[in-house]
C-alpha cells in the first residue's frame, strides 16, 4: 500500500511519521515522486506573482481616513444601541421559533442553562468568564444540521459574524493599551451576542431533533 | 512573492505614522499594500473583493496604530488583521448568499465545495487557477500553511477547530491541486494496491 497524502505532507513538513511509512516512501519511486510533487507545489505557490493593489488605492484610502478624522455629528452610542437592538430582535425571534415547536413537545436536546445576562456582571473578568461559559454551552450543543432553515440559519450567521467582529476588535485593541471601558463594552457586547446565539442554536438543534 | 511577515518598514516610519505624518502613513500603505492585496486575493479567490478588503484592512491598520503594542512584528500584526478580516468575509451571510447566486446548488452547506466546471475543463490548469478552484477552507489552509507558514495549531484555532482539521484540509487541498494540475486527470498514485508497489 502506498503512503497517503497526509503522510507525505507530514514527511515534507518534518512532522512525525510512522517508521514503516518513512521506510516505504524512501524505497518507493511512486511515493517519492508524489512527495516531490507536493514539495514543488509549495514552492510554486510561494512563487506566484504578487497581486498589485488598485492604482487609486492610496487616494481612496486617504479620502476615507480624512472623512473619518473630520469632526462628525456626535453619535449617540449608535454601535452599542444597534447591537443591543439586533440582539433583542433575534432574541424575540428565538422565542417565536421556540414556541413554534409547540407546547408539549418533548425536549430532545438538553436545554442550555439560563443564560440571562445579570446586571451584576460588571468587571471584565466576570464578563470573560460568562463568555467562556457560553462558549462551552454552545460547544455542547449538537452540530449544525446539513440542511438549514433560513429562519434560523441567517440570524445564526449574523450573530456569528458579530461575534467575530467583536473578537477582531478585541484583538486589535490589544490588552495593554486599550481603555478599560472600551474593552468592558466589547466584552459585554460579546456576552449579549453569545447569549442570543446560544438560544438560537438551541432552537435549531431542537428542530433537528424533532 | 514574500509573505507579509517578511516585509520591513524603514526605521522610524511607525513612530512618524503614529504622529500623523501623511508620508509615513503612505509608506506603510505602499509597503504592505501588495502583500495585503495578494493575501486577500489568495484567500478570497476574487480580485475585486480582495481590493475592497485591503482598503478595510488599511483603515484598521492606519487608524489604530496606537493599538499595536510592539509584541511580535508589525508585519505580523498587519497580517493577522488581514487574515481575520478575510475569515469574517468568508463566513459572512452576504458572501454565502453571493455564492448561492453564483454557483447555485454546487456549493455545500459550508460553502466548501468548489464550483462545478464543464466536463474536462478542470484538468491541466495552471496553479493560480487551480488554487481558485479549491473550496474556501482548503484554499485558506493551503495558503496559510504552505506560503504564510502558519502552524496547523494556529490554523485550527482560526477555524474554530483542531490542528487535525487543518491537516485534513491541507491533505484535501493537495489531492485536489494534483488532480487539477495533472493534464491527464487520471492520477491515483497513492491509492492502495494489492501487489507490491
Amino acid at each position: 500500500m502506498h503512503a497517503r497524502i497526509d503522510h507525505l505532507l507530514n514527511l515534507r513538513d518534518g512532522e512525525p511519521v510512522d517508521l514503516a511509512v518513512r521506510s516505504h516512501v524512501e524505497s518507493c519511486t511512486e511515493c517519492a515522486r508524489t512527495k516531490a510533487e507536493i514539495e514543488t507545489v509549495r514552492r510554486r505557490l510561494a512563487a506566484l506573482p504578487a497581486v498589485d493593489p488598485s492604482a487609486d488605492g492610496w487616494a481612496r484610502l486617504r479620502a476615507r481616513i480624512d472623512a473619518q478624522s473630520r469632526p462628525a455629528v456626535p453619535r449617540r452610542r449608535g454601535g452599542a444601541v444597534a447591537i443591543a437592538a439586533s440582539c433583542a430582535m433575534l432574541g424575540v425571534l428565538a422565542g417565536m421559533l421556540l414556541r413554534e415547536t409547540g407546547p408539549g413537545v418533548p425536549e430532545l436536546v438538553a436545554r442550555p442553562a439560563a443564560v440571562v445576562l445579570p446586571q451584576t456582571l460588571d468587571s471584565i473578568e466576570e464578563l470573560r468568564d460568562r463568555s467562556r461559559v457560553l462558549e462551552e454551552v454552545l460547544a455542547a450543543l449538537p452540530a449544525r444540521p446539513a440542511v438549514e432553515r433560513a429562519g434560523t440559519a441567517v440570524p445564526i450567521d449574523t450573530l456569528q459574524a458579530q461575534v467575530q467582529w467583536v473578537d477582531h476588535q478585541l484583538s486589535v485593541s490589544g490588552a495593554a493599551h486599550a481603555a478599560p471601558d472600551l474593552r468592558e463594552r466589547l466584552w459585554r457586547e460579546r456576552v449579549e451576542i453569545m447569549n442570543t446565539l446560544v438560544q438560537l442554536r438551541y432552537v435549531e438543534a431542537q428542530r433537528v431533533a424533532l | 512573492m514574500p509573505s507579509i511577515a517578511d516585509i520591513d518598514l524603514a526605521p522610524g516610519t511607525l513612530e512618524r505614522a503614529r504622529a500623523g505624518e501623511i508620508d509615513a502613513l503612505e509608506a506603510i500603505y505602499r509597503g504592505f499594500a501588495p502583500g495585503v492585496t495578494t493575501l486577500a486575493r489568495r484567500l478570497l479567490g476574487r480580485l475585486a473583493a480582495a481590493e475592497d478588503l485591503a482598503q478595510d484592512v488599511f483603515i484598521d491598520v492606519l487608524t489604530k496604530l496606537d493599538q499595536y503594542d510592539g509584541r511580535g512584528s508589525f508585519a505580523g500584526w498587519v497580517r493577522s488583521i488581514t487574515v481575520t478580516r478575510c475569515l469574517m468575509q468568508l463566513r459572512s451571510p452576504w458572501r454565502r448568499g453571493l455564492r448561492l447566486i453564483t454557483h447555485g446548488d454546487a456549493e455545500s452547506r459550508s460553502g466548501d465545495a468548489e464550483p462545478v466546471a464543464p466536463e474536462g475543463a478542470q484538468l491541466g490548469l495552471d496553479l493560480e487557477r487551480a488554487l481558485d478552484r479549491l473550496g474556501e477552507t482548503a484554499r485558506l489552509v493551503v495558503w496559510l500553511h504552505d506560503v504564510e507558514g502558519y502552524t496547523h495549531a494556529e490554523i485550527g484555532a482560526l477555524l474554530g477547530g483542531t490542528p487535525s482539521l487543518s491537516k485534513s484540509q491541507l491533505a484535501r487541498a493537495h489531492e485536489r491541486l494534483r488532480e487539477l494540475l495533472e493534464p491527464s486527470g487520471v492520477i491515483q498514485p497513492c491509492m492502495p494496491v494489492s501487489t507490491i508497489c
